[in-house]
């Protein structure tokens, strides 16, 4: 009788006896985790692959671009320091930038006479904003809409002849190279457009400025005064509409309804756990009449759980990941967003399953009575 | 292991009246001893207080080592519950050395009794079966044989036989009682029978001991029982007995 009675390594082994023979209890258990897992694991990459792409698409149109212009004076707008415009890709946070000037004046290719796309002169800054190689000879950017209905292809020769308009005269420039652009990010507005890259003057329009998600807020903050003239700050206007019934995608990761879901999951498990053992609460009872003290039962109880919830999670996590990428979800998504779950949502039942090992019993007797 | 309660004094709750109202007794080591009684005396109150299925409300129980050592009972009982109460998904022999391992055998040392406590109880076939597929009577054997296995010097078994046909009840009996002279058996029971085949009676009335008398096959004499035979056989009609009635041991028990 001296010798130590229960060990906890003993009391584990009982665990896992308990778990290999429980039979429908056991199946029961692990296909509650494997279930609980997948299937919010699953939901939720398919809604984080959807997102990812729909914020994908957003910053594609131009979500994370500020047009900045001046503010008004007296019912007229302030221009811009275009300079200080070209310079702000120096600053942290900011991607590119370019200063844009409408010329009030329409234009055509030498060997496209009919075309009458719309004149824009831009910064330089405009090639790392657009993503276009600049040419030795002079570039002029055309849109990827005026290219599809025109037929001219990047890196034709051009001659951009430049119709008179208001305020402006007539003029044909040299033979420059044509590049091709995705210029959505910059607005509908654009499509049919001409950019034509100058040299950089005192003053714009506007000012284009690209950023990401991370700086979004803090870039806002800060070109009012980065670009402000004669002491007036600019006004940056996010390029896409956004308000209550848009999707804020800064915080939509973090804001998705089933990030939660775990929650539920691992009561519900919990839940589950609490009322298998209230009907076996005789079979606990017996080992307790048989020396077992309530640490080594409370080891009993978890190490089982811990044997189904383990071989759950596994078949889960496999489950999941293979149901999230049938739906369509990316793997990466896949993998992240039913890990996430699956760990949670067992961690969680496993301090529950702790918290029911830990709570009175009532008496042994009654316990026993209810076999 | 001899067993001796004092003033033991119970009442459930909601309830006006004490089930057990100061009992007493005193069963020598190694002996066998019956709990009778109607329905409410008590009697499976009696054994789970002092099993520890329930807390001692007032008064006490002892179990006292042939060497003086005193320790609670629930420490050196092992148990013979009325219905099956095995852990139906594990082998016979598996819950059998659930016994073994309340007095800290090792894993080997536990399977090894187990294998020779089912054999004691004819169940050895059976070692490697899930208990839940056992008749009855064969899974109240796989308890006697826990119990035995445990090798605890105290048994403590309620309505053992309840539920078991008469053939197999006396194989139940036999392989439980057996066992005392090694160990202090105490059998809460119903049937006339199994008590004449315990050493001492111990009939509770209304919460309290109301007679303490020799079993039919008991092993004490007159004088070791303290009192006359007649007189512990024949009760008298106000017979509430309020101090401890002390059997002694044989000599020579454990």
């Amino acid at each position: 009788m001296s010798r130590r009675v229960w060990p906890l390594r003993l009391a584990a082994r009982e665990g896992i006896n308990t778990a290999r023979a429980g039979r429908w209890t056991s199946l029961l258990v692990v296909l509650a985790v494997a279930w609980a897992s997948a299937i919010p694991g699953a939901a939720d990459a398919a809604g984080v692959t959807q997102l990812v792409e729909d914020e994908h698409a957003w910053v594609e149109a131009g979500g994370h671009v500020f047009v900045v212009e001046g503010a008004r004076t007296d019912g007229m707008p302030n221009p811009i320091p275009a300079p200080a415009c070209e310079r702000l890709s120096q600053y942290e946070g900011i991607d590119a930038s370019f200063a844009l000037t409408r010329t009030n004046a329409s234009g055509s290719l030498s060997h496209i006479p009919g075309a009458r796309p719309t004149l824009y002169e831009v910064t330089p800054g405009v090639y790392e904003f657009l993503g276009v190689e600049p040419a030795v000879e002079g570039t002029v950017i055309a849109t990827s809409g005026f290219a599809r209905r025109s037929g001219v292809t990047d890196g034709d020769p051009a001659i951009v002849i430049r119709r008179a308009g208001f305020g402006v005269s007539a003029s044909e420039s040299d033979l420059l190279r044509l590049a091709v652009a995705d210029a959505s990010i910059m607005g509908e507005e654009f499509d049919g457009a001409f950019l034509v890259p100058s040299l950089v003057p005192d003053t714009a329009d506007a000012c284009y400025v690209r950023t990401d998600a991370a700086h979004h807020t803090a870039v806002a903050a800060a070109l009012p005064g980065l670009l402000s003239y004669s002491g007036k700050p600019a006004i940056p206007n996010p390029r896409l509409f956004s308000g209550e019934f848009t999707v804020d995608y800064t915080t939509a990761f973090e804001d998705r309804p089933l990030r939660w879901v775990w929650v539920a999951t691992a009561g519900a498990l919990g839940l589950l756990w609490g009322i298998v053992q209230w009907f076996r609460r005789s079979q606990i009872a017996i080992y307790a009449t048989f020396g077992a003290k309530a640490k080594a039962r409370l080891v009993m109880q978890a190490t089982e759980w811990g044997v189904l919830a383990g071989i759950g999670a596994v078949w889960g996590w496999s489950l999941g990941i293979l149901s999230s990428i049938a739906w369509g979800a990316r793997a990466p998504q896949a993998l992240s967003a039913v890990s996430f779950h699956t760990l949670l949502t067992v961690l969680g039942a496993s301090v529950l399953v702790v918290l029911l090992g830990l709570r009175p019993t009532g008496t042994l007797l009654n316990a026993l009575k209810d076999r | 292991m001899r067993l001796v309660a004092r003033g033991v004094t119970f009442s459930y709750p909601r309830s006006p009246e004490p089930v057990l109202k100061g009992v007493d007794f005193d069963i020598p080591s190694g002996h066998s001893a019956a709990i009778i009684g109607p329905s409410g005396s008590g009697k499976t109150t009696l054994l789970s207080l002092i099993g520890r299925l329930l807390s001692m409300q007032e008064g006490t129980v002892e179990a006292i080592a042939p060497d003086g050592t005193v320790r609670p009972p629930y420490e050196v009982a092992s148990w013979v519950f009325q219905t099956i109460s095995l852990l139906p998904d594990r082998t016979a022999a598996d819950n059998v050395a659930i016994g073994a391992y309340s007095d800290g055998a090792t894993r080997e040392e536990a399977q090894s009794r187990a294998r020779d406590y089912l054999g004691r109880v004819g169940l050895t076939p059976h070692a490697e079966i899930p208990t839940r597929i056992l008749s009855g009577g064969e899974a109240q054997r796989v308890a006697i044989a826990r119990a035995l296995a445990s090798h605890r010097p105290v048994i403590l078994a309620d309505e053992p036989t309840g539920q078991l046909d008469a053939k197999t009840s006396a194989s139940v009996l036999e392989a439980m009682i057996g066992a005392h002279g090694e160990r202090t058996v105490l059998v809460v029971t119903h049937d006339p029978e199994v008590a004449d085949r315990c050493d001492l009676i111990l009939e509770l009335r209304d919460g309290r001991v109301h007679e303490l008398r020799e079993g039919a096959n008991g092993r004490l004499s007159v004088a070791r029982a303290g009192r006359s035979r007649t007189a512990m056989r024949k009760p008298r009609p106000k017979a509430k007995v309020s101090k401890p009635k002390t059997a002694k041991p044989r000599r020579g028990a454990p």
